[in-house]
């Protein structure tokens, strides 16, 4: 995407839609990164992000040929990358209410295993879990702009919103995280973490 | 990690937040330059942390590449037909359709017989004869694309024989096809063998899986 012009991104967004089976390839090449940090910022975290990719791009095969408009191509998959990411969310919901059905051991090994997780991750404080215990209008910005070549007006148009919102939203995001690691070197026995911070 | 649930827990970014972010991101105009060098005359702390934040955004960009490199992996399903476009049938359609009925109502006369007209118009839709195996292989393409169908395995032969009269022969044989599901239901299957020692499957409760004591006790069934 970094390198793709808008001109380019536009005239094959055109072919895409016109039918062009190339052309949906190179529109699937050209985003599907990034496709992949918006499923990233809202999946649940026990999502695999290759089968939720799939869904998405069997979405675009299927239906770009309805849109109208060339340039609705990044808020279109952004959609479909989200609609995507919260099914998987609600069949998550589902399977963790069937669970205890199946067996209540189970359920207390996924839970034993979540929390043990949570704890890992509290405690390793990469900054992807920080990012993504953001809320969520500072998530996907944040984690959209950690894919490289994005810009701030590229991240402007994924999202439908202005330029100077994903700079506000970046920077609180920002100061967010480091105030959770400035929390997290603090606390008591977890200096590991700040060692790891600096070291970086 | 509470507070980060609250958007207003961190308050308004502040000036120098925006501008250190736009240095972390390439985006920093030269007058963002100066007026951070401004900053920093009265506050040289600001140095130190555009240096934090951008071994943050390092760490993160890191972090977050290595999460989506599979995306690199992933390529369009094949076999996947788009859907047909239809927008202005769709737009109109209703529209035309309405209008069709109107006239159909009118021809019939309103009060007659309101929906011979419609009755006559009625018909079986017809989809395109599909060969057994076009249809096979379209069952593989959308399986495979959908992460269901691994894939199709070698045949195996059952059993023959001769048809005669030079026919060729009658083959009987099994096309096995490898598909994959995540399952949630509340039983699962285990192979067990029965008293002729031929393989069956059994219902077990996944409960029992869990434990390998469970498998043991139930296969020495």
């Amino acid at each position: 995407m970094d390198r793709m012009t808008v001109f380019e991104e536009r005239r094959l967004a055109g072919g895409a839609i016109a039918g062009d089976a190339a052309a949906v390839e190179a529109l699937w090449h050209a985003h599907r990164r990034w496709v992949a940090a918006i499923l990233l910022a809202h999946k649940p975290r026990e999502a695999e992000l290759d089968d939720l990719l799939q869904e998405v791009a069997v979405a675009l095969v299927r239906h770009v040929s309805t849109l109208n408009d060339p340039a609705a191509v990044r808020p279109w998959l952004r959609s479909i990358a989200i609609n995507t990411a919260r099914s998987a969310g609600r069949r998550q919901r589902v399977v963790r209410k069937v669970m205890p059905i199946v067996s209540a051991e189970a359920q207390r090994q996924a839970e034993a295993g979540e929390a043990a997780s949570a704890r890992a991750s509290d405690a390793g404080s990469t900054a992807l879990d920080l990012a993504r215990k953001l809320p969520e209008e500072y998530r996907e910005p944040l984690l959209l702009r950690a894919v490289r070549g994005l810009s701030y007006r590229q991240i402007a148009d994924v999202m439908g919103v202005p330029m100077t919102t994903i700079e506000t939203r970046l920077a609180r995001a920002r100061r967010m995280i480091k105030e959770e690691m400035e929390k997290l070197l603090e606390a008591p026995g977890r200096a590991s973490a700040g060692a790891e911070e600096s070291s970086s | 990690m509470n507070d980060m649930n609250r958007p207003e827990a961190s308050g308004q970014p502040i000036r120098e937040d925006i501008l250190i972010g736009r240095v972390v991101d390439g985006e920093a105009f030269a007058s963002d330059w100066e007026e951070l060098e401004r900053l920093a005359m009265s506050d040289p702390g600001v140095w130190e942390r555009v240096g934090r934040a951008q071994r943050i955004h390092a760490r993160l960009e890191h972090e977050v590449e290595d999460a989506i490199a599979v995306a690199e992996l992933v390529e369009l399903p094949q076999g996947v037909a788009p859907v047909e476009r239809f927008s202005r049938v769709r737009q109109y359609g209703g529209w035309a359709a309405a209008a069709v009925l109107a006239l159909a109502f009118i021809g019939q006369g309103w009060l007659g017989q309101p929906w011979a007209g419609v009755n006559q118009q009625a018909g079986i839709v017809k989809t395109p004869a599909l060969s057994l195996d076009d249809a096979l292989s379209q069952y593989l393409q959308a399986g495979q694309a959908a992460g269901r169908v691994v894939s199709e395995m070698q045949p195996f032969l059952v059993q023959s024989r001769e048809l005669g009269q030079g026919e060729g022969q009658e083959v009987w044989y099994i096309r096995p096809i490898l598909e994959r599901a995540k399952v949630t239901d509340i039983s699962v299957m285990s192979v067990q063998r029965n008293e002729h020692g031929a393989p069956m499957l059994i219902p077990v409760e996944p409960s029992e899986l869990m434990s390998p004591q469970g498998i043991r006790n139930k296969n020495a069934l």
